[in-house]
């Protein structure tokens, strides 16, 4: 059951790719992360946004990018999506090297993957693009939880 | 440093350009480093830059794209590029990206000025 729930919407411009994290990451805050865990955070929803803004809407503020965020006792879930162009093969789209140019090297799944737990996306050509990314708190060691 | 937006302070150490970024780098401020980078080395009309990113608070794949776009550029024209001064999550970036085995990264300015052939002006710290 989530114990907290937040809903944005904004234009597919690069200057809220900012604002986004930013506010993730200070709902985030609610739960014991620690700083360097809500950087990371920070780092997955800039990307996803950005794939969202660059990839979906073409880097034009062509339409809407939604980010959900539900919050639970032990973990974080956090959905972007968009409805821009889409993708025919999203499986494809996690794999290292799927950069377009020299400077779109396809490291932002690398990024969501190596500091999220879980990351899901759903796509279709002209069905826009779903990114759901999940953060779980560290569990406490045993033996600490046994002394106390 | 600014609340969010990047700033890019030119110098040149010797023959080395030192290019200071404090900020964020991300797809909001990558063309503002792209054109700065691209028209001081053009300027400078050197082929050896360091880029000092202790002041950078934030740093992702789109922002490291366009770094590396740089260190292509020079590459090409045999030059070189040198990382100094990372720490905390844009350390991190470098690291799981790989960046690290392609572009030396340095604790210090000096030290990586210096790895350039630059003059550091005495012991190098």
């Amino acid at each position: 059951m989530e114990t907290n729930y937040l809903e944005m919407e904004f234009l597919s411009l690069p200057a809220n790719v900012g604002v986004a994290r930013v506010a993730v990451a200070s709902f985030a805050a609610q739960l014991d992360f620690t700083l360097s865990d809500l950087e990371e955070i920070k780092v997955a929803v800039s990307e996803a946004v950005t794939n969202a803004i660059v990839h979906g809407y073409g880097n034009k503020a062509a339409g809407l990018v939604r980010i959900t965020c539900n919050l639970y006792a032990d973990a974080l879930e956090i959905i972007v999506s968009d409805d821009g162009q889409g993708m025919a093969d999203a499986a494809r789209a996690l794999e290292p090297g799927q950069g377009q140019d020299a400077e779109h090297l396809g490291l932002g799944f690398i990024f969501m993957r190596s500091f999220m737990n879980e990351v899901e996306v759903d796509s279709a050509p002209g069905k826009g693009t779903t990114v759901r990314l999940v953060r779980r708190l560290p569990q406490p060691l045993k033996a600490c939880a046994q002394q106390n | 440093m600014p609340a969010y937006g990047l700033e890019v302070q030119e110098e040149m150490v010797g023959r080395v350009l030192v290019l200071r970024l404090s900020g964020e780098l991300d797809v909001y401020t990558a063309d503002t480093f792209r054109q700065k980078a691209d028209q001081a080395m053009r300027v400078s009309g050197t082929r050896a830059v360091v880029l000092v990113l202790r002041q950078l608070a934030f740093l992702d794949s789109t922002g490291l794209g366009a770094i590396l776009g740089r260190y292509r550029w020079l590459q090409e024209r045999g030059g070189r590029m040198a990382l100094a001064g990372a720490s905390g999550r844009v350390k991190t970036v470098l690291e799981v990206s790989g960046v690290c085995r392609l572009i030396a990264l340095f604790d210090s300015e000096r030290r990586a000025v210096a790895a350039l052939g630059g003059d550091t002006g005495g012991e190098v710290a």
